[in-house]
């Protein structure tokens, strides 16, 4: 099985890419790895393109990811979601409070030098 | 156009004719040739006895002038008298016996000689003949010599008779040609008689075929008039009788038609009206059976809102069956809607039905109510029974089972408004799980083989077994009951049953709310009978198999990848919830999943678990522009399977255990699909 989430380091931040299931299992690691890098201060980009099922409490780890950047004043973009994280932000109408980039690239953009 | 084809009638009296005359000939044609053969010997042997006669005669004639000196004297004119009298004969001579003709017919040939033809043909029969004498042919004609003898024996010459053979055989076809003649008639007469006679006798077969052809057109008052002595007659006698038994049989089923169509219209009136549906008011399910008997009885029930937010509900048996006891039920339907909103209290609405429909109803006839005012918001029944079969209530907090009689006399039955000081109303608070059930005699009195009643000990058992499951649960659960203690048989009264159900659904989904947990219950058997169920221990790893199994469910390949996604993780959150708070992470407990699919393209996703029940928290839309609500990402499970179902219900405490059904895909998602083919 493949390590859930990869981490690399990008021009303007970091990129958390995660892989497989966003569920009550692997959402803890997620939240570790983010809130190390709002520590650290730097700008997150988390990659989705790889989740191939999400569950409620990875939603609700998106958003709360997203709510403890604004607070701290920085920057988190969402890249290029699976259809079925797309599909569940927008049933729940949570795109005005998910930045969300078609890309990786575009999510780079995105970020403030 | 129809075809028609001519067909080949085959005459009786033709066919008699030739059968008569092919019989006629052939009698006639064998007994005529046995007859000519006959008739030809015996002409034959009379012809050439006579002509040895005539040689006899002639010889004995001529003894005498034979003895004289001129024997050609006498001989002469004796021979020519002779060819006088007998035409036929071309040979008459007397010769001497020196052969010198003394006698002959003709002058010129006296004289001459004459001898015997040398070879002459004798004639077979012999014995006729005397000495002497001979009988013979030669060349076609017959001759016969009979010698003239003296007396003393002497020999004084030869007398000859001859006639030609032709003559013979003229008598012959005379006498056949008469024969002919009376065959001839005899063949006219067997064609003719016949003829005539069948004629006769199948006369009145016309008058029969038009007798027969009336009938056919239906004109069954005009029999058919025969004076016949033979077997015709007593034929003409059978028609008219079966015209008369099928004019008998033609009223009868006249009458009949009648009757059904009038039982037919009783039962229209009295279906359309019986309410559709189940009624839902609050906590409260309503929902009636009607099951009619094949004669129409007076039973009906109704369910209606009332202005002020309560529900009225009636149940009624009117005495009387068939279309009168169906008008008086349409009378009774009619004031009660008249009057349902402005009278509050039931026994006051019931003691004035009383008044206006005793103006019409017949002495004797009489109609038993039950009627009641329920009030969903409080929980609260208010009733009044005008001579009603007891009430029967099932209260869930002790499971028992009580009969609620009520003094109210039949409306109808005492004349004078007497019914308003027996009729009373009622208050009976219903509490969650309570049951009440309202029905005619028809379910209480219906008999098994041994002519025993289902009774209402029985009633009350099966209503408080089944009284868990909701509404259509007990009404489910009695009419199977009934269809069991009558064996099936077709009921002899009309059967109705009302039920009043406080179920305890707690619905995540309020917009919906169609199903009971006695359904939830149905839908299970369902899917599992049909082997569309799967097992997994009660552990969040073996929820990450949720999205193979529905892949694996054929509805799903009816699915969008959204739509697919958006069922995958509603599913995961109700089997999560169950899980972690039901089942606590038990991994030795289990869930099952199961789906069933209604054939009208909506598939339903059933989740049964027995863990703990729990209270659904309310189904209010999160407000995620409050960032409290973000961060704290809480009741986003719940807010994910609503939205992503049509609809959501849970049923904890079923016989089956809780068991969580998702209608899909929902409203939300086919909009989408319209928008995104």
């Amino acid at each position: 099985m493949a390590e859930p989430l990869e981490v690399v380091s990008g021009v303007h931040g970091v990129i958390v890419r995660v892989v497989g299931r966003l569920d009550a299992k692997s959402v803890p690691a997620l939240l570790a790895q983010c809130a190390d890098v709002r520590a650290s201060g730097r700008n997150l980009i988390v990659n989705l393109s790889r989740v191939e099922f999400i569950a409620s409490s990875g939603v609700g780890t998106l958003l709360s990811v997203a709510e403890e950047f604004r607070k701290a004043g920085r920057t988190v973009r969402f890249a290029s979601p699976s259809t079925p994280v797309l599909t569940v932000i927008q049933l729940l109408n949570l795109e005005p409070f998910l930045p969300i980039d078609s890309s990786e690239e575009e999510a780079e953009r995105a970020l403030p030098a | 156009m129809t075809e028609r084809k001519t067909k080949v009638v085959w005459s009786i009296r033709w066919i008699v004719a030739v059968a008569a005359v092919l019989l006629t000939a052939g009698a006639v044609a064998s007994v005529g040739t046995v007859a000519e053969r006959n008739t030809r010997r015996a002409l034959t042997a009379e012809i050439e006895t006579r002509l040895l006669l005539d040689a006899r005669t002639l010889a004995l004639a001529s003894t005498g002038a034979m003895l004289g000196d001129y024997p050609e004297l006498t001989l002469h004119p004796l021979a020519k008298e002779l060819l006088a009298r007998q035409p036929e004969l071309t040979v008459i001579v007397v010769a001497d016996n020196q052969g010198v003709v003394q006698g002959h017919p003709d002058v010129r040939s006296l004289g001459q000689s004459y001898s015997l033809p040398s070879r002459l043909l004798p004639i077979e029969d012999a014995r006729r003949l005397a000495r002497g004498e001979t009988l013979g042919e030669d060349g076609g004609t017959l001759l016969a010599a009979v010698p003239v003898t003296h007396p003393d024996g002497r020999r004084l010459g030869l007398a000859v008779v001859g006639m030609p053979r032709s003559y013979l055989d003229r008598v012959i076809t005379d006498a056949r040609r008469q024969q002919i003649a009376v065959l001839a008639l005899f063949l006219a007469a067997a064609v003719a008689v016949p003829l005539i006679l069948v004629s006769q006798l199948l006369r009145p077969i016309a008058a029969l075929r038009h007798g027969i052809e009336r009938i056919g057109r239906g004109e069954l008052d005009r029999p058919v008039v025969l004076r016949d002595r033979t077997e015709l007659g007593l034929l003409a006698a059978a028609i008219n009788q079966m015209a008369l038994e099928l004019k008998r049989a033609q009223a009868d089923l006249v009458e009949r038609e009648r009757l059904a169509h009038e039982m037919e219209l009783a039962q229209r009136i009295q279906t359309s009206l019986l309410p559709k549906g189940t009624t839902r008011a609050g906590a409260f399910v309503i929902q009636g059976y009607h099951r009619p008997a094949a004669e129409v009885g007076g039973d009906y029930y109704d369910v209606f809102d009332r202005p002020d937010g309560t529900i009225g509900v009636v149940v009624a048996d009117v005495a009387g069956k068939g279309l009168a006891g169906c008008l008086v039920m349409s009378m009774v339907f009619s004031l009660l809607r008249a009057y349902r909103d402005g009278i509050a209290s039931p026994s006051s609405l019931l003691a004035q039905v009383d008044r206006r429909l005793a103006e019409t109803l017949q002495p004797g006839s009489f109609v038993t109510l039950f009627y009641g005012v329920l009030d969903p918001s409080a929980g609260r029944i208010t009733y009044a029974s005008a001579g009603h079969n007891p009430l029967l209530r099932y209260r869930a907090r002790d499971r028992s089972v009580a009969l609620l009689a009520t003094r109210g006399i039949p409306i109808g039955a005492v004349r004078g408004g007497a019914i308003a000081t027996t009729l009373e109303d009622r208050k009976l608070d219903l509490e969650p799980g309570d049951v009440l059930v309202q029905y005619t005699d028809g379910v209480n009195e219906s008999m098994n083989a041994r002519g025993e009643q289902f009774g209402l000990e029985r009633l009350g058992q099966t209503v408080a077994a089944a009284a868990g499951g909701g509404a259509s649960s007990v009404i489910e659960a009695v009419v199977s009951a009934i269809g069991g203690w009558t064996d099936n048989a077709p009921p002899g009264d009309d059967e109705t049953l009302l039920v009043i159900a406080h179920e305890t659904q707690a619905d995540a989904n309020t917009a919906a709310g169609a199903l009971s947990p006695g359904d939830s219950e149905e839908l299970l058997r369902q899917a599992r009978g049909q082997g569309r169920t799967w097992t997994l221990p009660a552990r969040m790893e073996a929820l990450e198999g949720i999205g193979a199994w529905l892949r694996s469910c054929p509805p799903a390949g009816a699915l969008s990848e959204r739509e697919l996604a958006l069922l995958t993780t509603a599913l995961y959150e109700v089997c999560a919830n169950i899980v972690e708070h039901g089942y606590r992470e038990d991994p030795s407990r289990s869930l099952d999943l199961g789906w069933v699919s209604d054939g009208r393209g909506e598939t339903m996703f059933l989740v049964r678990d027995d863990g703990a029940p729990f209270a659904p928290p309310a189904a209010a839309d999160l407000d995620f522009g409050d960032p409290g609500v973000r961060s704290k990402g809480r009741g986003l499970g719940l807010q994910i399977i609503r939205r992503a179902t049509r609809q959501a219900a849970y049923f904890p405490g079923t016989r089956e255990g809780n068991i969580t059904v998702l209608r899909f895909p929902s409203p939300r998602e086919e909009a989408q699909r319209g928008r995104t083919p």
